[in-house]
């Protein structure tokens, strides 16, 4: 049994809506991410995956539970440590193209060093993160210029850039054709393999599930079946 | 349809407010200028005839006309004769005031049939009628002349006082001509029945007064018609004369010129069958006035004109922005089958909604601001007293509609730019930033080269510009579309500079940058275009602010200084001197002799200085064996220099440096200095000046010790206009002595009075009126200074240029805002995506404000320097516009720094409501919902 690094346990969240309705997006939620593994969160659309995953990755508070980043309570921390928290220790990589659209490709993957105030040779990490996602030739493109596979690999090797102690990718193939998406994973694998890098991801496309290290199934809003 | 078009306009409300904003006041500064403009013609006008009325004394349109009646029909008759004449309102169509009709045979000699100490009188009189006497006179003694003849065969008539005395009559009197006959030949005898005057001092009947009838008697008027006009079998001669006064009040200007010309028309056509028909005075006042509404409505309008194109901009640019918003809306529009015509009908539909509310809240708004440019008094002040009659005329809705129809284009044309797009296309075109068109094809530099040939072909012909202004013609619309050129063309240009210092401060640092300085600075040097036109228009805000400003008050201190030094000082004035000229003018042989009146009651009035000061235009001097005419003033020194007002700066030494040395010598002079610079002459000579006129002979020898540029009340040329509008310029000299000297050596002869009551004048006409001043010349320079500010040209330039600024300050503050509040808007995922990595508020924030120090901080230097470029290039020849023909000072450029001040304040308001939204949605942003924004 591998360590955990994300420990959430009864996580709910409740949108409040005007008029006084509210929807309850996550039920009792309790998931655990293992460190370097690649962990798959699938279900479909509007299950409550990406509401999840933000919640694990701190971009959102759920209405109640608890949730542990290693012996940390993230709950617990104010915006300012969960800031530094994202900065330092998370990596994103998004559905929808997330590259910042005035940087050049070099400038997207650096711009996470400069941001995690990393210490190292920045020019040497971003042409190894780019190299190790294929795309060591196009440093100096605009991301306007990129299919959107590779523009989706600059965003994993911007998240991986700054050596995070663990990395969120929210449907990261949605957009992206079966054999793109398939590379993609192919990356996320090897990087997992030989980086050890820990890796959440969400899917909806059943296809991929099985190239998973550990694997969730949500419904609405309810873990299904835990599987290993 | 509408519907959809309505919920679009709420939806969107704050964009359409804006846009709003900008339709109204388009359409409301679109349709002053006409109202503005008729209602200063009509101003100038009525000054015109007023001015006349208070200068002459006289009825401004007074139409005067006398023909002899001398047969039964054809070109002397009577119906031809008085017929013209009745017909001269309706033919100018102008309603006459009055119409007096004063018909008068011949003289006779009549003899009296009373007899006064036994003598019987034989004199010439002559027998008239006036018509409509009854109504306005009033009678002394008796009554009014009888209807009809008397039962024993008398006429009865009526005198005037002056008559009494003339021609020694007396209610009562009866007499008998010795030629004139009734048609049966018995003699025509007449019977005085009364006396009679005007009865009000003010009824323009009047305007000859009732003493022009010195030599006349009048009979009914009706009388004199049946017995010797029409009802009559023979032909009697008598002159039918004519004063007709016109209504001027009616005239309008439109109609002036029209008016000028049927008047010219008709004297031509019928002076032959009046013995006097002369082109009445009134044809002159409306030609000066057809000749100044030109200059002054011409340049009125090319005032607007900056203004105007700003507003256009500023309504393409929302629309543009709004449409930015909503290109996804309209592309999914079309991939549901929404056809080309539908789009376009839908923004049509919109554009109307929103013209036809500008077009009714527009026009009233326009009336408004028409009022409020006519009370205006200076740059930014609007307290004159007088008001403005704004009428809303057809015209009016002409250029409404024209302002509609500008706007709708400039809110469709981004639709027909982007009309092609379909969704696949905005998809595209998104992940594109091309250089802009004016980047690529270099029109920044292209328009600033124009503006500068444009400001170098003016600059040369300067003293041409001038000839022409003084001579009639308005400025050339050319020149203030330069200084606009030069304006917009330095704006852009320094878009280019401030791009490059940008990238210079990115590249400097560009290894320690903190994410959030690095950020922003990449935003401005990646994305310069998005920010690239509100910068322009920031930039045009400040440049126009302080171009505007700096115009206006110029001209108005401009000018106002001229006056000041024009006149000398605030009260030049001369009383009435008692003298012998009656005596001189029976016997030749006497002198000329002068009672000089008090002075020394002059210490009773408060003022800062009273001086005695002696002119002579026609003095003259001999310089190397010619004689130059010249100015030559007398002075006492101490006096005159608390009297005298003189701006510091004009002369090479203080102006009290020149009165000391003079003062050191009582045959000293001062000259001015093209005595030296055109006739060599130089300190330590000695000259001899004369005077030689009517009144005054004698002559005096002095030395040189001085010569000045300028000196009070001195004008160094003067610009003569001729009769046919040519000018042409002539040099000017002057010689300042002692007033002792002068009165010693030529004579004591009147001066005036210089007084000095520092900028207060109303004491001096108490003053005036308790010591019973006879005053026989007077110049109130106080006055006339502050009158410039009303005048026509001067206020609608303080009022067009003040309108234009807030303008300016309102749409680059509204255009602001919303730039700021779309650029989050459209930015929200990249501030999610930037919140995620682990970007902190503060972060996000500091680089927000840093982009706005970038594009705001900048484009206000930038506009400040433009502006105050602009001012130095232009204003000095814009200002000719503004010259009158006694312009002598030099012109100083005024910027007046609360003007500055404030306008900064606005936009420092402006960039914290900017902030302060800014900050507020950054606070309000989730993360997470910013991140869904990508995933549509």
């Amino acid at each position: 049994m591998q360590e955990n690094i994300i420990v959430a346990n009864k996580i709910n969240r409740i949108f409040e809506l005007s008029g006084g309705n509210s929807i309850h997006v996550l039920k009792d939620v309790s998931v655990d991410i293992p460190k370097g593994a690649l962990t798959i969160l699938k279900g479909p659309s509007g299950s409550g995956k990406t509401t999840l995953m933000n919640i694990l990755g701190a971009l959102d508070a759920p209405t109640s539970g608890s949730l542990r980043f290693g012996d940390k309570d993230i709950i617990a921390m104010s915006e300012d440590q969960r800031e530094k928290l994202r900065r330092k220790h998370f990596g994103f990589v998004f559905q929808s193209v997330s590259l910042i659209p005035m940087m050049t490709v070099y400038e997207n993957v650096e711009f996470a060093l400069r941001l995690s105030d990393f210490k190292g040779n920045r020019k040497e990490r971003v042409n190894t993160c780019l190299k190790m996602v294929g795309l060591a030739a196009r440093v100096d493109h605009m991301p306007q210029e990129l299919s959107g596979g590779e523009q989706q690999r600059v965003a994993i090797a911007r998240a991986i850039a700054h050596q995070p102690d663990i990395i969120f990718a929210d449907e990261p193939t949605a957009e992206l054709d079966s054999q793109t998406a398939i590379n993609v994973v192919n990356i996320f694998k090897n990087l997992v393999k030989e980086e050890g890098v820990t890796f959440v991801m969400t899917t909806h496309d059943t296809s991929l599930m099985s190239a998973g290290d550990a694997a969730y199934t949500i419904v609405g809003g309810e873990i299904e079946q835990p599987e290993t | 349809m509408f519907h959809l078009v309505l919920q679009r306009i709420l939806h969107k409300k704050w964009m359409v407010i804006s846009l709003l904003i900008g339709n109204i006041l388009l359409i409301a500064i679109t349709v002053s200028n006409p109202m503005y403009q008729d209602a200063t013609r009509r101003r100038m006008l009525t000054d015109e005839f007023t001015n006349y009325l208070e200068a002459n004394n006289e009825y401004p349109m007074t139409i005067r006309t006398t023909g002899l009646v001398r047969q039964k029909g054809g070109r002397g008759s009577a119906d031809r004769i008085r017929g013209v004449a009745d017909a001269i309102p309706s033919t100018l169509g102008i309603d006459a005031v009055v119409d007096v009709n004063y018909l008068k045979m011949l003289s006779d000699e009549a003899s009296s049939l009373n007899v006064h100490k036994g003598v019987q009188d034989v004199q010439k009189i002559y027998l008239g009628a006036l018509k409509d006497l009854d109504k306005h006179a009033e009678m002394l003694s008796g009554n009014l002349p009888a209807k009809e003849r008397t039962a024993d065969g008398f006429i009865e008539v009526v005198i005037s006082q002056a008559a009494m005395v003339n021609l020694n009559l007396v209610v009562g009197e009866e007499m008998e001509f010795k030629k004139f006959k009734f048609s049966d030949d018995t003699p025509i005898k007449i019977r005085v029945v009364g006396i009679y005057t005007n009865s009000d001092a003010e009824d323009p009947f009047w305007t000859d007064g009732p003493d022009v009838y010195f030599d006349s008697v009048l009979l009914d008027y009706d009388l004199f018609v049946s017995l010797f006009t029409t009802g009559s079998k023979v032909t009697y001669q008598y002159n039918d004369s004519r004063l007709i006064l016109l209504d001027y009040t009616k005239l309008r200007p439109e109609h002036a010129a029209e008016v000028l010309n049927t008047t010219r028309a008709l004297v031509e056509e019928h002076d032959s069958i009046y013995s006097s028909f002369e082109e009445p005075a009134y044809t002159a006042l409306i030609e000066k006035f057809l000749g100044e509404e030109n200059r002054i409505v011409t340049t009125l309008a090319i005032l607007q004109v900056p203004v105007i194109v700003l507003l256009c901009a500023f309504i393409f640019m929302i629309s543009r922005q709004m449409l930015e918003m909503e290109e996804n809306e309209i592309a999914l529009l079309k991939s549901r089958g929404a056809s080309k015509r539908q789009v376009l009908t839908m923004y049509l539909l919109q554009s109307f909604v929103l013209s036809g509310i500008s077009f009714v809240i527009g026009i009233p708004l326009g009336a408004l601001i028409c009022k409020i440019l006519g009370a205006s008094s200076a740059f930014l002040k609007f307290d004159s007293p007088r008001s403005l009659k704004v009428e809303i005329t057809s015209e009016v809705f002409i250029y409404a509609l024209i302002a509609v129809a500008v706007s709708m284009i400039m809110t469709l044309l981004p639709v027909f730019k982007r009309d092609k797009v379909s969704i696949v296309a905005v998809k595209r075109k998104r992940s594109r930033s091309d250089k802009p068109l004016w980047k690529k094809l270099y029109l920044d530099f292209i328009i600033f080269g124009v503006s500068l040939y444009g400001f170098y072909s003016f600059n040369s012909r300067q003293d041409e510009l001038l000839l022409r202004v003084l001579s009639g013609e308005s400025l050339d619309p050319l020149l203030f579309l330069s200084s606009s050129l030069f304006i917009l063309g330095a704006g852009m240009i320094s878009l280019r500079i401030q791009n490059l210092l940008v990238k210079l401060i990115y590249n400097i640092g560009k290894k320690g940058w903190k994410p959030a300085e690095y950020t922003s600075f990449l935003q401005l040097v990646r994305t310069g275009n998005k920010q690239a036109f509100i910068m322009v228009f920031l930039i045009l805000t400040v440049a126009f602010g302080m171009f505007n400003t700096t115009v206006a008050r110029t001209i108005l201190a401009n000018a106002e200084n001229n006056t000041e030094y024009v006149y000398g000082t605030d009260i030049v004035e001369q009383e009435y001197w008692k003298n012998n000229a009656s005596f001189v003018a029976v016997d030749p042989t006497l002198e000329l002799v002068y009672g000089e009146p008090d002075f020394t009651k002059y210490i009773e009035l408060n003022a800062k200085g009273v001086a005695k000061v002696f002119t002579n235009e026609s003095a003259s001097i001999s310089v190397a064996g010619a004689k130059i005419k010249t100015d030559l003033m007398g002075i006492d020194t101490k006096s005159f220099g608390e009297a005298a007002k003189m701006k510091d700066g004009l002369l090479k030494y203080d102006f009290y440096e020149y009165l000391n040395v003079l003062s050191t010598n009582p045959d000293a002079v001062l000259m001015s200095s093209n005595f030296r610079d055109k006739l060599g002459v130089k300190i330590g000579d000695r000259i001899t000046y004369e005077i030689n006129d009517k009144t005054i002979e004698g002559s005096n020898t002095a030395v040189v010790y001085g010569f000045f540029d300028y000196w009070p009340a001195y004008r160094p040329s003067v610009v003569n206009i001729m009769e046919d509008s040519s000018t042409s310029i002539e040099e000017k000299y002057m010689i300042v002595a002692h007033l002792s000297t002068i009165q010693e050596k030529i004579g004591v002869y009147p001066y005036k009075v210089w007084i000095n009551m520092e900028g207060k004048t109303d004491g001096f006409y108490d003053f005036a009126t308790e010591k019973n001043l006879m005053i026989t010349s007077m110049a109130d320079g106080v006055r006339a200074k502050e009158e410039i500010a009303s005048e026509p040209l001067f206020q609608g330039t303080n009022g067009i240029l003040t309108m234009s600024f807030i303008t300016v300050l309102l749409i680059c503050g509204i255009g602001y805002v919303i730039y700021w509040m779309l650029s989050i808007k459209s930015r929200e995922l990249l501030f999610g995506i930037f919140r995620a990595m682990g970007m902190s508020r503060k972060e996000v924030i500091r680089m927000l404000i840093n982009e706005q120090v970038f594009t705001g901080v900048f484009g206000i230097a930038f506009g400040l320097v433009i502006g105050y470029v602009a001012s130095v290039l232009y204003v000095p020849i814009i200002q000719i516009a503004y010259s009158a023909s006694d312009r002598v000072l030099p012109l100083e450029l005024i910027t007046q720094r609360s003007d500055v001040v404030r306008l900064l304040i606005i936009i420092a308001l402006m960039f914290v409501i900017c902030l302060s939204i800014l900050i507020n949605q950054v606070f309000k942003m989730k993360i997470s919902q910013a991140l869904k924004l990508g995933e549509d």
